[in-house]
This record gives C-alpha cells, structure tokens and sequence, in this order.
C-alpha cells in the first residue's frame, strides 16, 4: 500500500500546490468580479423579440449559439410594455429594494403624464397645435432624457497648487444616468401637498419641451465649462 | 519523492521528440542518441553498450545518471503498486487476476470516503506511469552538443514554433506584399474559417510543447497566429490554424428536454417536475394543444399579484409565439421537503421558476429552442441569497466606523 499512501499525499496535493495544467487560470479565464456565479464568458440574456430578429437578420445569430447565457432578470421579459429607459429609471427611483414601489410611481407618473397631454389637447382648437402635442407618455419621457442629458461637465484637476475645474466631456452612460437623476431631484422639490410623480411628470413634460429647471440646470453646466474653456489643455498636460 | 517531479528535463511524453519530425528543420538523430533513449523496460546502461566513458560529455553523463534514477524509482512504485492491487483484490474478496482499474477506482471509494470538493485531492491509486511525468529524452549528443537549433533559446520548441510561424506569414505576404491587399477588413470574412471555435488554451498549448510558457510568450503567440488568421491567403495555411483551434460546443442541448407524453384525449403535455429558484419549488404541466388557461396552484394567472411576476411567467410563451395555444398548470410552494424550517419563498422567486419549467416544457414540444435560450429563459437562475458575515452588518456591509 506504500504506493497508495505517496499518491494520496504527494502527487495530487503537490499537483495542486505546484498549479499544474488546467489549474492556472489562464489570461482569459480570469474573472474580474470576484463573487459573480455567472463567468465573464456568459452574455447578457437577449429577450426583446425585435433584437433577436436583428440579430438573425444580420446572420450574427450563428455566432451566439456557442454562447453560454445568462438567466434573464425578472423583469427582462418580451412583454410590450418593457422599456429599457423605464426599467432602469425605476431603479433609480427605488429605495430600500421597494421596487414595486417604485413601479407603482412610475405607473402613475405616466398616467399623469398622459392626463396632462390630454387636457392640453382638448383645449387647443387649431389642428396645427394639436397635432404637435405628443400624447404619447413613453414617447415624451424618451423625449425628456434626451433634452436633459448634458455633454460637458467639469472635474477638480490640480496644477501648480491650484485646483482648476476642467471641462471634460461626459459618457453616453453618464449622461443618461446624470438626466435621470436631475429630472427625479426637480421632481422631489415640491410643495408638502403635491405628490412626487404629480411634480415628476410636469418635470418631464417640461424637459420635452425644452424648459423647466432640469433644462436649466444643464444649461447652467454647460456655461460653467464654457466659461473655463481657457483650462481645458490641464487635461492632457 | 518531491525531488522526482520536479526540473524542466523531467517533463514532458512520450511523444517527447514528435514535434521535430514534424518540423521544417529537423535536428539530425544520431545513432548515439538512440542508445541513450529509454526503452520501455529500463534505461540501457551504456557501460554495456561498450562506449569508452572519456568521450561522453558530463551533461551525458549526468543525464543517463538521472534517467537511470528515474527508472529505478519507478520500477520500486511499479511493484508497490502491483504489491496493492493484490491487497486490494483480497480485501474486497475478489479476484487479483480480473482487478481492473475501474475495481480499484471502486474499491478505494469505499475503503477511502473523502468529503473533499476537489476531485483530484481525494485518495487514488494509479499506475506509476500515469502519475509521475514522463521523461524528455536527451536533447544533446554524447560529446554534449545540442541536437535542437534553438536549445540554448531555454524554450527551444516554442520559439520554433513561433520561427515556424513567421516563416509562414513571409511567405504569404510575398504572395500579397501591400499590407492594404494582405489583411481581410470585413470581419465576417475573417470569422468565416474560424468561427465556433477558440484558440487552445494556455495549458494546452503547454502540454503540446511540452514546456512552461508565460502569459506574455502565450499572448504573443496568439498575436502572431491571429496575423496569419486575418491574411488574405491565409487558405494556405488554414490546416496548420485549424491545428491550434478548439471546437465550441453548441449550447443548445435538445438531449436534456424532458419526455413527451401522450394524454387519454389526445393531447400531447410535458411534465416538468423540479423548477427552482432560490427556495422556491414548482412543477409545471405544459399541454398542447390548448386555450390558455393557466392554473397556477388552483388559481389563474392572477394567483401572482404583482404585474412584474405575471408578465415573467407568460414571457417564454410570448416569445416563442404560443400565447393562447397551451394550457399551463403549474405547482408552487416555498421549500422542499429536506428544508421544512425554510417555509417562505418570495413571489417572485416562484415565478422565476416557474417561467423555467414553462420554458423549458414549451423547448421540449418542439417551440424554437435556441430562442428561448438566448432570451436567457432555459438556465436555472442557482443564484442563492449570500449569507451574512461575522463582524459585518450584512453579507457586505460594514458598520460606520470611527477612529476616536
């Protein structure tokens, strides 16, 4: 049995120690996040009905079945009322994990939403005016992010013991999450008797139409990084 | 024992000298050589052999020192291992004749229990040859020159791997000299040859050349091979890509579906019996064809109230067009039987899971697979709450903490 006690104790723990063969983790299968179950390897669930047929359009489709994937989230489904943008403004709404809370707002914000377009449709007579009301809710909320998404913003940089604020510009991910933000902080600064998605859906209008405080706001940014436009090389040098 | 496995001289196969016959340049084989490589019984001892001993080199010398080493202490393991198997055979009161590796396998199972997650940390018993690695064979002559061009490279078969390698890629761009001629721009042509398989791994390629690399040599490796993969005549050489290419497998898997049935009136249904998400347990009852109906433990689909969880279980059915055209029954509760002090399972947890077992009935009666697995609807979500840490507030969360 001498045989058996040196494999038991030497080869295969040695082998672990030493990371022989497929032990070693190579370049590509390192994982970034440490905790994650799903590997890096795994992509993201394409559930949209319209994404795959794109994606079966373009022939890409081929190349996805060697693909493992991920399982989709709860609310990732073809349901036609899924909306990216919706999705993840509830996320920022929510609090605590009260997420159907959150959905609850957003529910009512498009209701009010929708109320408001109404009324102003049936108070204007001239067909003109009418037809650029948009009465759409989902439409005009796309609407709003894209007036309210800012370009260029400015961060702290140190040169010669002075802090400049440098104007840099902003990433297509920031600038949305940056959008969303300010529309819900105009939406929370309100009187005591008015309730957030009432004051969240006038925000939203407004910004689809160009004014109101998030419009402003963004302007004021703009001005700010216009101003110091003279420290935009601190940058890079 | 340590000491045996260890050193580059040691690794290595049987097909230790393969990869020059292959080769452009091929190292000449002396006839020396070949009394000192190792036969199956032993090591040829070469004061028999009748070579005077002042010629041969020291790194010879060494060498057929340690090959000789070597297979003393596998002739010891050889015969400790014969020794056990007959041990073995009595203990387990078989024959000693007809004790094959798989009884072994068995029998140190049985004798051994291990807990251990790792399979290769638990106790085996296997032949010596198997376990210890192998030999490469003398790389120099008697009077110690080397018989590989690149030996003193320390890496010699993977930089002629890589001189292999350049060679080639000048001799393609000889046929296409402009660089705007010689490399494909669209991508669809480039994945054309190479798609649903990968570039071998590291370790792979570790084991072919029988040496170690690093990551850097690996990347750079990969660099020069993805050239001749992008060149416009790169079809000369698609055999010699194609030889360090692993094939992808197909994710979809039509194997793993559960079995039809056939009902009394005719129907055809799928019964999918464990669907789990989190501690939630359900089993769902597809059949085809149907009205939409959906009886989830006794209610409809208004069993769930939140809107998010309704529209999670119809998903796979919207998605594959079958909305309306199955009924669905389907079972769902908190915990299994093994778990009774886990009574609770969240609403959405059971519509996750049960979404599953839909999903995964509508696959099996013939819905467009690899659609609902690209949607992310036919993997088990095995994500578990992550449990709470000693000295933390939560899983992750610390407590404020002040210095003074």
């Amino acid at each position: 049995m001498g045989s058996l006690r040196i494999l038991k104790h030497c080869s295969s723990f040695q082998r672990l120690l030493t990371c022989s063969n497929s032990f070693t983790p190579t370049p590509s299968t390192i994982q970034s996040r440490r905790y994650a179950i799903f590997p890096d390897s795994f992509i993201h669930p394409i559930f949209r009905e319209e994404d795959q047929r794109k994606l079966i359009e373009s022939g890409e489709a081929a190349k996805y079945a060697y693909l493992p994937v991920k399982p989709a989230r709860t609310t990732e489904t073809a349901s036609v009322f899924y909306d990216d943008l919706v999705d993840k403004i509830i996320n920022h709404i929510m609090r605590m994990g009260q997420k159907q809370l959150a959905r609850n707002i957003i529910d009512k914000t498009i209701q009010t939403i929708k109320k408001v377009q109404l009324a102003k449709y049936y108070d204007t007579q001239d067909p003109e005016e009418r037809a650029k009301i948009i009465l759409n809710p989902w439409e005009l909320l796309h609407k709003a992010l894209e007036n309210s998404k800012p370009f260029l913003e400015t961060t702290p940089i140190k040169r010669g013991g002075h802090t400049y604020q440098v104007p840099v510009p902003i990433r297509e991910k920031k600038q949305q999450a940056l959008a969303i933000k300010w529309l819900i902080e105009a939406g929370k600064e309100k009187e005591d008797d008015m309730r957030f998605f009432v004051k969240f859906a006038y925000e939203i209008i407004e910004a689809a139409n160009g004014t109101g405080q998030v419009i402003r706001r963004k302007q004021e940014l703009h001005k700010k990084c216009e101003a110091n436009r003279a420290y935009a090389h601190y940058r890079w040098s | 024992m340590r000491e045996e496995t260890r050193g580059w001289w040691r690794r290595g196969d049987a097909r230790g000298w393969s990869y020059y016959d292959q080769g452009g340049i091929a190292p000449k084989t002396s006839t020396l050589e070949n009394r000192v490589r190792r036969k199956d019984s032993g090591v040829e001892d070469e004061n028999d052999s009748g070579e005077a001993k002042g010629t041969i080199s020291k790194a010879m010398h060494a060498y057929l020192k340690r090959a000789k080493e070597h297979q003393a202490f596998i002739d010891t393991q050889e015969k400790e291992f014969v020794f056990g198997r007959r041990h073995l055979a009595n203990m387990m009161g078989r024959d000693v004749e007809g004790f094959t590796q798989k009884d072994i396998d068995e029998a140190i199972r049985y004798l051994f229990p291990s807990g251990l997650y790792e399979p290769r940390a638990r106790p085996m018993m296997r032949p010596p040859q198997e376990v210890y690695p192998k030999q490469k064979a003398a790389q120099f002559d008697m009077s110690g020159r080397p018989h590989h061009p690149f030996f003193y490279t320390a890496k010699p078969n993977y930089y002629y791997l890589l001189h292999e390698m350049v060679t080639k890629l000048n001799s393609l761009n000889k046929l296409a000299p402009s660089r705007s001629t010689s490399i494909i721009e669209e991508e669809e042509d480039r994945d054309s040859a190479l798609s649903g398989s990968v570039w071998i791994t590291k370790d792979e390629l570790e084991s072919r050349l029988l040496e170690k690399i690093t990551d850097q040599m690996y990347s750079e490796w990969i660099a020069c091979l993805e050239r001749i993969a992008v060149h416009s005549k790169r079809d000369k050489e698609l055999e010699f890509i194609q030889a360090y290419r692993k094939p992808l497998a197909v994710q979809t898997k039509a194997s793993e579906l559960p079995p039809i049935t056939l009902e009394p009136d005719g129907r055809k249904s799928v019964h999918v019996s464990l669907c789990m998400k989190k501690s939630a347990r359900a089993d769902v009852l597809v059949t085809v064809p149907g009205t939409g109906e959906f009886k989830i433990n006794g209610k409809g689909l208004d069993f769930f109230t939140l809107m998010a969880s309704r529209e999670a279980v119809i998903a796979p059915l919207q998605l594959s067009k079958w909305l309306g055209k199955v009924d669905v029954e389907a079972n769902c509760e908190g915990a299994t039987l093994a778990q009774p002090h886990v009574p609770f399972a969240g609403e959405t947890s059971r519509a996750i899971a049960i979404r599953w077992g839909i999903s995964t009935a509508l696959a099996a009666l013939g819905a467009d697979v690899e659609k609902l697995r690209l949607a992310g609807y036919l993997v088990k979500d095995h994500r578990m709450r992550e449990r709470k840490k000693p000295g933390k507030e939560s899983a992750r969360r610390t407590w404020t903490w002040k210095k003074r």
